[in-house]
């Protein structure tokens, strides 16, 4: 949560640098009038949902959805792409080739579709989402 | 169980749908013809020899015999590789920690039979420095210059901000008199500090001449030694207006001007040798396909008497590893990639010259 909480403010406080970081990349540039709102404001929502453990889950669907999307520009830019730019940067820093960035990608899918399903597993034991069955004790 | 799953192949399929909504709506260079055609003189010339480096190298910075020299990406540092023992090794060729402290990475750095330049624009400093490592000068710039290049043992050819405008010309610099001389303004007035009409400026000493290929548009222009303009002309492509759009950002300390698009590289890197101009283009011709260009990098040819297309040469790029840095000299292509560098013999076949 902090981490993605810590993305979102960072580039609200420096706004105007990541809307031109934006709209220097190819494949985003059509959107870059919008994305540089919208990219933060999930960014907030999906660490806000993290806290509520009734709607962790929706976090975790929303986290899963965002890196099968890294996951896919990944690979469409090493199979599809004129040139392949410097795939540095980042949290992870600059020792990542585009090979390795694909190969993270998949392990941090990976380890949200398990969280998802222990998320479920660990409601359903506990009954949240499903009640457990009544038993009828006769009182004799 | 199942309804979880049935969810996340949903989300899965959603996911890859959209990126690839996005892939095919977005503006991929090279995807559409560009109005113009190759004609290949090599169509696959292979490396005759390949040294591994490392990501410190910057660029090539000379070639001197067997000996390639190279930037890192230390301040003050040179390396070079023996290329009979193919070992790369590295010095300080400046000791000095105070002047270290003021040179910054993006500088470049010319190696020749005189002695060690190193051109630091950011930092208005060019430092001169002999085989033995013995300074020699320092010369510190009144302004900020984004290109240079020695024409002689005493002056190199630079470009830098015009005092007062926010754009940039060609002149000069007298190393021995330490003065700046023969302003030419050969590119258009854009006022961004000179960031769309970039270029490439390169030095030809068996013709005498210096060479300025823009890097977003296909300008070429050629001057003496006194930076006059002798001739004027275009790579092959028709890009005639520049690829790049700039905007101002605010910083902490007044602004910076940086491109507001994605950067359309033109042509990427230029050299000149013996009469003629080598261009490494970013462009597709009509006689190629996407996949074909995308894993080559190719090399146009101009004869620089009138700047006449003489053809050009297909390097292959396994794994669409690009050129960074290159140079021609003792009838051979030194090409710096990533992680190696790659020799590779020009065809002896004479290139023909028309007018």
């Amino acid at each position: 949560m902090a981490l993605f909480l810590y993305s979102a403010v960072a580039k609200l406080i420096d706004f105007e640098e990541f809307s031109s970081e934006l709209a220097k990349s190819p494949f985003v540039n059509k959107w870059s009038s919008f994305l540089p709102w919208v990219v933060p404001v999930i960014e907030i929502v999906v660490g806000l949902l993290l806290l509520n453990k009734n709607t962790r889950i929706y976090s975790l669907y929303s986290y899963f959805f965002i890196m099968i999307c890294f996951t896919a520009y990944v690979y469409l830019m090493m199979k599809k792409a004129y040139y392949l730019p410097c795939a540095c940067g980042g949290l992870i820093g600059s020792g990542l080739t585009w090979n390795g960035h694909l190969i993270l990608n998949f392990i941090f899918s990976a380890m949200a579709f398990i969280a998802i399903l222990l998320e479920r597993k660990y409601q359903w034991e506990n009954g949240k989402r499903y009640l457990p069955p009544k038993i009828n004790v006769k009182m004799q | 169980m199942k309804s979880k799953l049935i969810t996340l192949g949903i989300l899965l399929a959603a996911a890859v749908l959209l990126v690839i909504v996005i892939w095919q709506t977005s503006d991929k260079p090279n995807s559409k013809n560009n109005g113009f055609v190759r004609n290949y003189i090599i169509e696959n010339l292979r490396p005759s020899l390949s040294v591994a480096t490392n990501s410190n190298i910057k660029h090539i910075s000379g070639v001197i015999g067997d000996t390639v020299y190279l930037s890192t990406v230390t301040a003050g540092e040179i390396a070079w590789i023996d290329l009979k023992t193919r070992k790369i090794q590295k010095r300080m060729f400046i000791k000095d920690t105070v002047l270290l402290k003021q040179i910054k990475t993006s500088n470049t750095i010319r190696v020749s039979r005189n002695g060690i330049l190193l051109f630091d624009g950011n930092s208005r400093l060019v430092v001169q420095v002999d085989h033995n490592e013995k300074l020699y000068k320092i010369h510190r710039l009144k302004d900020l210059f984004t290109r240079a290049v020695p024409i002689s043992p005493y002056s190199f050819a630079m470009r830098k901000i015009r005092p007062g405008e926010h754009d940039q010309s060609l002149y000069r610099y007298d190393m021995v008199k330490d003065t700046v001389m023969n302003e030419s303004t050969i590119t258009e007035p854009v006022k961004d500090g000179g960031l769309v009409t970039s270029g490439l400026l390169n030095y030809d000493p068996s013709t005498k001449l210096c060479s300025y290929v823009t890097r977003y548009a296909n300008h070429i222009a050629l001057t003496d030694t006194n930076m006059k303009v002798v001739l004027k002309g275009r790579t092959i492509d028709t890009t005639s207006q520049y690829t790049m759009k700039t905007r101002k950002v605010k910083e902490s300390k007044g602004y910076k001007v940086t491109n507001d698009g994605p950067q359309r590289h033109v042509n990427k890197a230029a050299c000149m040798a013996n009469g003629i101009l080598y261009v490494y283009s970013y462009m597709k011709a009509d006689n190629e396909t996407t996949d074909a260009f995308a894993n080559s990098n190719v090399i146009d040819l101009y004869d620089t008497t009138a700047l006449n297309y003489l053809g050009s040469y297909r390097l292959p790029a396994e794994g669409k590893k690009r050129i960074r840095h290159f140079e021609i000299k003792y009838g051979k292509i030194y090409a710096l990639y990533s992680n190696t560098l790659r020799i590779y013999a020009l065809p002896t076949k004479d290139i023909q010259i028309t007018n």
